[in-house]
C-alpha cells in the first residue's frame, strides 16, 4: 500500500518532526501513526487517555500534534489544547462531528473530519509549519 | 221681631192719660225694628251665597242681591221661573225635576249645577233649600241658598282623575302588588297579581290568604304577622308555593312587604310587591350545576386550568394548578397566574399573552413555570376563548400542559443523535484503519484508493443524513454532496445538478448517495470526467407518482461496455434498484455513460 509519497512537497516539511497523536481508539491511532511515519516523522505517543496527553506535552518533546477532541471517558481534549497553546505548540483537531461540534473559542483550530485521507492529515500538518 | 207692645185700641183712645210716654215708646221700638231690619237686610244682601226664597208652587219670590251680582240677571228677572235661565243647559233638566221632586214631596232640594255668570262664563253650584211650614204646619215656603262649588269641584275632578290614573298604574304594573290588611285579609289587589294566583281580583277581596292561596299560605302567612306585630318591613323575601294558576307546580317568588300605618302609627295594612322568580331560578340553578360539572371536570384534567374574564384577568384555579403552584382556593388571583412565570420569559411571554387577549385570538406558548418547590417546568400553555351572548367573549379558559419529560426527551434525543454520529464516524475510520493495515503490500494503490473512496463516500453520505437530523434529506443537496469530492479544482461547468426540490428518507438516500459516488468515480477514472472536455448532467422529474433521475455523460472518450460488472455496476442495478423500490438502468451508451433510476414518489 502506498500512502503519501516520501518525496511529496509534505513529506520535505514534516521529515523529523515530533508530532504527538492523541486519539482514544486504538485501531485510528495505528492508521494516524502510519501515515506519519511513511511521512517520516517521529511519533510521541499515542496517548489515549488525559493524563497521558498532558504528561507527553509537559514533557516539551513536541513540535505538533494531532488531537482527537472526544476521548470518550475521559471527555473532550480542551484542556489538551490549552496546554499546547500556552506553549506554542501548533495542531490540528481530529473530530467525527464536524466544525460545528467545536466550541467557539477554538474554531480557528484547523479540524479534520473522519475518517480522513491521509493526503488531508499531511496538507493540514504541513501547512502548521508553513504558516511558522 | 218680638217684644212689640201691640197698640190696642185703648190705648189710642187714651189721650190725656199717657199718650206722651206711649209715643216715645212707640218711637224706640220703631227705632229697634228700624234697626233689627237694616241688621237682618245687610245679614241677606253680604252672604257670600246666594240667598233666596219660593213659595209653596216653586215660584222664586226673593232673591238677594247677590244673585243679580253673580248672574248679571235683573233681581226682577230672576224671581218667578225666571232663574230657569241661570243654570248650563244640560244641568236645567235635572234640576228642574229635582225641584219639582222635592216641592212635591217636601224633601230637601240639593243639587250641583254650573251657574251662568254675569261674563257669560259658568261655575259650579250647590243649591239647597228647606221647606218652611206656617203656624199651621202647611207648607208655606221655601227658603234656600246657591253656594259657588266650582274651586271645590275642579279639586274634586283632579283628585280624582289622579287617583284613577295611580288606579291605572297600580292595576296594569307588570309585578303583583296588593294590600292586606291586620287579619291577611285582601283590600286591594292588582291584575298581574290576580293572574299569578290564578283568580279574578274580586274573588280576593275580603277573604284571606289561606283561604285563596292555600298553597302558599304557611309559606307567607308568619312573616306577614310578623310584619304587622313588629311594624318592620321586609324584603327580599323568598315565597315558594302553588298558587291555582298553576296547580301542582311549585313557583318562586321574591316579595317585600311593607306595613302601612294610620295617624296613631298603629300598623293597619301590609303593601306587598311580589315578583316572580321562577324562571329566573331555575336558569340560576342550571347555569351553577352546569358550571358545578364543569369544575369537576376541569379539576380532573392533567393541566393546570384557569378561567378568566374577557379582559383576560383570572377568577378561578383547578385543583392542580393549586396543587402545583402550593396557592390555596381562590388566593391566586391577587398574585395572577403570571407572576410563575419563569423571570427570563416573563416579559415576552406576557406580551404575547396580552396581545392574543387584546386581539380576541386563541393564545399559544412554551415556557417554565415556578411551582412549590421554587422549581420551573416547562408547560405548553394555551388560552381559548369562550363565547357568550351575541358571539361576544364572555370567558378565556386557559391550560398547561407539563411538557419537561417530553423537553427532556428532545434534548436527550438531540444529544444521542449527536452521540450516534460521532460514534458511527469513528467507526468507519475504524473501518478504514483495519482495511488500510489489512491491505498493506497486499494489493495495488488503484485498489486501495476505491476502498478508501467508498469508505469517504459512506462517510459523507451520513453527514448529510445526520444535518438533517435522520429525517429526510434534499435531493439537490444529496447530489452536490456526493459528486464535490469528484470535481477537480476550477471545472465547476462540468457539472450541472438540476431539478425540483424533493425529499429522501434515510435508507435511499444513503443507497443513492452510494450509486452517484460509483457512477462519479467511473466517469473520472474512465468517462467524461476523465478530460476536460466532457460533462456531467443530474436531472430528475416527478411524474405522476414516480421520481425519475437521470445521469448522463457527454463529451467524453467513447464508450464500451465492461466485460465484467463490477461492484458499482451491482450496487446501481441491484442494490438501489431494491432500496428504491424502482428499477435502474445502467447504459453504457457510446456517447457517454447513462443512468436512468425510477423510483415511486413517497412524499416525506
Amino acid at each position: 500500500m502506498t500512502r503519501v509519497h516520501a518525496a511529496s512537497p509534505e513529506a520535505t516539511v514534516l521529515t523529523g518532526r515530533r508530532i504527538l497523536v492523541v486519539e482514544d481508539e486504538m485501531v485510528i491511532s495505528m492508521f494516524i501513526e502510519d501515515v506519519l511515519v511513511g511521512l517520516g516523522c517521529q511519533v510521541v505517543g499515542p496517548a489515549g487517555r488525559m493524563q497521558r496527553a498532558l504528561a507527553l506535552v509537559e514533557g516539551n518533546g513536541i513540535d505538533a500534534a494531532v488531537l482527537d477532541i472526544n476521548l470518550g471517558r475521559d471527555g473532550d481534549s480542551y484542556p489538551i489544547a490549552d496546554a499546547l497553546i500556552s506553549r506554542g505548540v501548533p495542531f490540528v483537531f481530529s473530530t467525527g462531528y464536524g466544525h460545528q461540534g467545536v466550541l467557539p473559542a477554538y474554531r480557528d483550530i484547523p479540524c479534520l473530519t473522519k475518517p480522513f485521507a491521509e493526503k488531508a492529515l499531511a496538507q493540514a500538518l504541513a501547512a502548521l509549519f508553513a504558516a511558522s | 221681631m218680638t217684644g212689640i207692645t201691640a197698640v190696642t185700641e185703648d190705648s189710642l183712645n187714651d189721650d190725656r192719660l199717657g199718650s206722651d210716654a206711649t209715643l216715645a215708646a212707640a218711637e224706640r221700638e220703631v227705632a229697634r225694628l228700624r234697626a233689627e231690619l237694616d241688621e237682618t237686610r245687610n245679614l241677606v244682601r253680604f252672604n257670600p251665597q246666594i240667598l233666596w226664597a219660593a213659595d209653596r208652587s216653586g215660584r222664586i219670590t226673593f232673591v238677594s242681591e247677590r244673585g243679580p251680582e253673580v248672574t248679571g240677571m235683573g233681581a226682577r228677572e230672576l224671581l218667578g221661573f225666571g232663574w230657569y235661565l241661570t243654570p248650563h243647559p244640560d244641568d236645567l233638566r235635572p234640576m228642574q225635576r229635582a225641584w219639582a221632586r222635592s216641592l212635591r214631596e217636601s224633601l230637601p232640594f240639593d243639587i250641583q249645577h254650573r251657574l251662568r255668570l254675569r261674563d257669560g262664563t259658568y261655575r259650579w253650584m250647590r243649591s239647597r233649600a228647606l221647606p218652611h211650614r206656617d203656624a199651621m204646619g202647611r207648607r208655606a215656603a221655601w227658603f234656600g241658598c246657591t253656594e259657588d262649588i266650582d274651586d271645590l269641584k275642579r279639586a274634586e275632578a283632579d283628585a280624582y282623575r289622579a287617583l284613577s290614573e295611580l288606579r291605572a298604574v297600580y292595576d296594569t304594573a307588570p309585578i303583583g302588588l296588593c294590600v292586606l290588611d291586620a287579619d291577611l285579609r285582601w283590600l286591594r289587589i292588582n291584575n298581574r297579581l290576580a293572574e299569578m294566583n290564578g283568580l279574578p281580583a274580586e274573588a280576593h277581596i275580603g277573604r284571606t290568604i289561606r283561604e285563596v292561596l292555600p298553597g302558599l299560605a304557611d309559606a307567607a302567612e308568619g312573616l306577614l304577622r310578623q310584619v304587622v306585630a313588629t311594624g318592620d318591613a321586609m324584603h327580599g323575601i323568598e315565597v315558594a308555593g302553588q298558587t291555582p294558576a298553576q296547580p301542582g307546580v311549585t313557583r318562586i317568588w321574591e316579595e317585600s312587604f311593607i306595613p302601612l300605618r294610620d295617624e296613631s302609627g298603629r300598623v293597619i295594612a301590609i303593601n306587598v310587591v311580589a315578583e316572580e322568580v321562577t324562571q329566573r331560578r331555575h336558569v340560576v340553578e342550571a347555569l351553577a350545576a352546569s358550571e358545578a360539572r364543569f369544575r369537576a371536570m376541569a379539576d380532573n384534567i392533567p393541566q393546570l386550568a384557569w378561567m378568566a374574564r374577557s379582559d383576560g384577568t383570572p377568577f378561578w384555579f383547578n385543583g392542580r394548578w393549586n396543587a402545583y403552584t402550593g396557592h390555596a382556593v381562590g388566593t391566586t388571583q391577587e398574585h395572577g397566574w403570571r407572576s410563575h412565570i419563569h423571570p427570563e420569559h416573563a416579559d415576552h411571554v406576557s406580551q404575547r399573552f396580552e396581545e392574543q387577549i387584546a386581539a380576541c385570538k386563541p393564545w399559544e406558548d412554551t415556557f417554565p413555570l415556578r411551582g412549590s418547590d421554587g422549581e420551573h417546568r416547562w408547560f405548553l400553555s394555551r388560552a381559548e376563548p369562550i363565547l357568550g351572548q351575541r358571539g361576544r367573549i364572555a370567558l378565556w379558559f386557559g391550560t398547561h400542559t407539563d411538557v419537561t419529560e417530553r423537553k427532556a426527551a428532545e434534548q436527550h434525543r438531540e444529544l444521542l443523535i449527536h452521540e450516534l454520529n460521532h460514534r458511527v464516524k469513528n467507526t468507519l475510520a475504524m473501518v478504514q484503519s483495519v482495511a488500510a493495515q489489512t491491505l498493506r503490500g497486499r494489493c495495488d494503490d488503484d485498489v486501495w484508493q476505491d476502498l478508501q473512496g467508498r469508505i469517504f463516500a459512506l462517510s459523507a453520505a451520513h453527514d448529510l443524513l445526520t444535518s438533517g437530523h435522520w429525517e429526510a434529506v434534499g435531493l439537490g443537496d444529496l447530489a452536490r454532496q456526493a459528486l464535490r469530492p469528484h470535481m477537480l479544482p476550477g471545472t465547476p461547468s462540468r457539472l450541472l445538478i438540476s431539478g425540483p426540490e424533493y425529499s429522501l428518507e434515510p435508507k435511499p438516500a444513503l443507497a443513492l448517495s452510494m450509486a452517484l459516488h460509483e457512477l462519479a468515480t467511473n466517469a473520472l477514472k474512465y468517462g467524461a470526467l476523465s478530460t476536460a472536455a466532457g460533462s456531467v448532467t443530474v436531472s430528475w422529474v416527478v411524474e405522476g407518482d414516480e421520481l425519475r433521475l437521470i445521469w448522463r455523460e457527454t463529451g467524453g472518450p467513447p464508450v464500451s461496455p465492461p466485460q465484467r460488472r463490477g461492484f458499482g455496476s451491482r450496487l446501481i442495478e441491484r442494490g438501489l434498484a431494491a432500496e428504491l423500490g424502482g428499477t435502474a438502468e445502467l447504459d453504457f451508451h457510446p456517447d457517454g455513460v447513462v443512468c436512468r433510476l425510477c423510483m415511486k414518489h413517497n412524499p416525506t
